[in-house]
């Protein structure tokens, strides 16, 4: 049995309506429902930020608790929700990422700093590894990934400011190619669909550097630098 | 908003049945109504969008009443607005005037009718 632990945030900002795409869109849609029409465009926001992970947001000093704990990141707020742990870090340290679970070890897997972490069973959850023998108040901090909850009728700011033309794509992408509609056009919706796409490996990639252009690696903390020629134990 | 006996009371001036006594009751283009409303519904399900609940589009379902409030959903009395998207009222009526063509033997013009449900399809389904 693992206990879950429950992570809240604050401040999305989804206060964004949907009116100006739906008003900019209205010479291309004629026919249109417009309840299908304002849940076609929720609906491509959630699939432009899913895909290209282009929401982020730090989770900071977030509890640490004892013993094995799932932590639960969803729903993040009113509006939002988790959809990828990019990043964890305990104590300001970084901690590797791993596919699963190390198998058990028949010693205890309890100790006082956590390596690495997982996601068990969801995108939106994480665990730590090995466990933590103690707590450790404010010590986690998470890099998630964000998206709009299914409900919304609101999208976040960065909706607006950036990526307004690429959600404009996927939206039109998606009424386009409703079946028997006066709006329908499949080969206009293949030519929205393929700019979408184009979109979010744009924005994929800009988020990957931050949106500040920096290098989207680092070195593995294992590493340390070394001498040429070996390590130092030859005399 | 225009109701459903807006729309009764525009089929009959088409058909020159406004007057006293009837070539067709009321309860002819109240069927024809539940018709025309199915249809729109098996052709564009997204005009009942804001309608649908339950796992159903709960389609209205058009009756005369005397008692408003005694009906159950999807039931409305001629009485109330026409629920749906005012784009789909033209095509209701070019519907209800068709299917008044068709069965009217004084004045029956076969092509008009075939012209206006023809054009109650192309209407909702296209520009």
């Amino acid at each position: 049995m693992v206990d879950s632990v429950f992570i809240e945030g604050t401040g999305c900002e989804c206060d964004v309506t949907l009116d100006r795409w739906l008003k900019d869109t209205l010479p291309m849609l004629p026919g249109v429902v417009r309840g299908v029409a304002s849940r076609e465009l929720v609906l491509a926001s959630r699939e432009f930020f899913e895909r290209s992970y282009a929401w982020q947001t730090l989770l900071e000093d977030q509890n640490a608790k004892e013993g094995r704990k799932q932590y639960w990141l969803s729903p993040l707020d009113q509006y939002t929700n988790v959809i990828g742990v990019l990043g964890v870090a305990y104590l300001g340290k970084p901690l590797a990422r791993l596919t699963a679970r190390p198998p058990r070890r028949s010693t205890t897997e309890s100790q006082s700093t956590p390596m690495a972490y997982y996601s068990p069973d969801a995108p939106d959850s994480i665990e730590l590894y090995p466990d933590l023998d103690h707590d450790e108040d404010a010590a986690l901090t998470f890099h998630v990934a964000l998206t709009p909850k299914v409900s919304v009728e609101h999208l976040p700011r960065v909706a607006e400011i950036k990526y307004y033309d690429a959600i404009l794509d996927g939206f039109l992408a998606r009424m386009y190619l409703h079946p028997n509609k006066p709006y329908s056009s499949f080969t206009l919706a293949q030519a929205k669909r393929k700019s979408f796409n184009a979109w979010i490996g744009r924005y994929a990639g800009q988020a990957k550097q931050g949106n500040v252009n920096a290098q989207n690696w680092v070195y593995p903390p294992g590493w340390g630098v070394r001498r040429r020629g070996g390590g130092t134990s030859v005399a | 908003m225009s109701t459903y006996a807006d729309l009764i009371s525009e089929a009959r001036d088409f058909t020159q049945d406004a007057v006293s006594p009837f070539r067709n009751e009321d309860v002819f283009y109240i069927r024809h109504i539940n018709r025309g409303l199915g249809e729109i519904g098996r052709l564009r399900p997204d005009a009942f969008y804001e309608l649908f609940d339950a796992n159903n589009l709960n389609i209205p379902v058009v009756v005369e009443s005397d008692d408003p409030d005694s009906l159950v959903t999807p039931q409305v009395a001629t009485t109330e607005e026409f629920q749906i998207d005012q784009m789909f009222y033209a095509p209701m009526l070019a519907y209800l005037i068709g299917m008044s063509e068709v069965q009217d033997d004084e004045f029956t013009d076969e092509g008009r009718a075939a012209m206006l449900l023809q054009q109650f399809r192309n209407t909702i389904l296209g520009l």
